[in-house]
């Protein structure tokens, strides 16, 4: 079975981009534009990893991590964030995401995030 | 013209500013990437006829849109980087509300409900636009879930920024005064007016 990855962004286009680019790479994916539809896709299904952008109106991406942490403990969250600077990367590892990535993505460095994730 | 503003007031408009703006061009970069990245996994990967004209079109179509918000972006962050500027030219309050409501869109989910009226006043540019900042910041929803809707308006002599917000301002603030504007507040709409210079 493909690997299954929910993408979580505000930004429709780089989400809906990203997702399009990891189906030609074979895997399955399912995409939330806030933190509330990414939990509800969360407690319906099953993912193998989460890619979870950090600042979002309404729920924002450390709380939403905290909610999935909940939810589905063991359940690989690679964090994304838009900011110059890594500290809220760093924070969101503290809550138990695995790796943060820094926007524009480089797609290798995702893959390869991603490759260990499910290793993990 | 009251003195310059300081740098700490200077200081504290720039990080309030810029930080949301920058991750917005962040955002705009990642997009352009992952548009041109699709394009090139299409030919890499997709065989001959995976790359269709509909695929260029849409393609093109997301960057050119990206472009425009990144180019608007920049243009307010611009204008913004000048506000500091030893004698400054007459501020048209106007432009720079829209300039401060896009800049922290990312930040406060606030926009204009009508393009803002032009409106030349004699004061502060660093001040002014600290002042509609924190407005937006007290103002807006919590959680950013609900827009805040600001209007900017003439009539007469006097320019009115209105800010349709969720909140009730907790205590006047004192920039308000340092820029002789007059700020009132009913329920969770916040008024500034300012006298249009002649």
């Amino acid at each position: 079975m493909n690997p299954r990855v929910l993408l979580i962004d505000d930004e429709k286009e780089f989400v809906t981009t990203l997702a399009e680019r990891l189906e030609i790479r074979e895997f399955s994916t399912a995409t939330a534009e806030d933190g509330e539809t990414g939990l509800a896709l969360i407690r319906k299904g099953t993912f193998d990893v989460v890619i979870l952008d950090l600042l979002m109106p309404g729920m924002n991406g450390l709380e939403t991590l905290k909610h999935i942490r909940h939810l589905a403990p063991d359940l690989p969250v690679i964090l994304l964030t838009g900011h110059g600077s890594t500290r809220e990367g760093m924070d969101g590892m503290r809550l138990g995401a695995v790796d943060y990535l820094m926007k524009p993505l480089a797609i290798e460095d995702l893959l390869e995030k991603i490759k260990e994730a499910l290793a993990s | 013209m009251s003195t310059p503003a300081s740098d700490l007031t200077t200081t504290a408009l720039m990080g309030s500013v810029t930080a949301p703006a920058t991750h917005d061009l962040m955002n705009v970069l990642a997009i352009i990437n992952e548009h041109a990245g699709l394009l090139s996994d299409l030919l890499q990967f997709g065989g001959p006829e995976a790359l269709t004209p509909e695929h260029l079109e849409k393609g093109i179509a997301a960057i050119a849109t990206q472009v425009t918000r990144g180019r608007t972006l920049l243009t307010h962050l611009n204008r913004l980087a000048h506000a500091p500027d030893p004698n400054p030219s007459p501020v048209d309050v106007g432009l720079v509300t829209e300039e401060i409501v896009a800049l922290t869109q990312r930040r406060f989910h606030a926009r204009l409900a009508a393009p803002a009226s032009s409106g030349i006043v004699t004061c502060d540019p660093v001040r002014v636009r600290l002042l509609i900042f924190r407005l937006l910041e007290a103002a807006c929803h919590p959680t950013q879930q609900e827009e805040t809707l600001v209007t900017v308006t003439s009539q007469g002599a006097t320019l009115d920024i209105t800010l349709e917000g969720h909140r009730p301002l907790e205590h006047p603030d004192p920039l308000a005064e340092e820029i002789g504007a007059l700020l009132t507040s009913h329920h969770h709409t916040h008024t500034l007016s300012l006298k249009i210079t002649d």
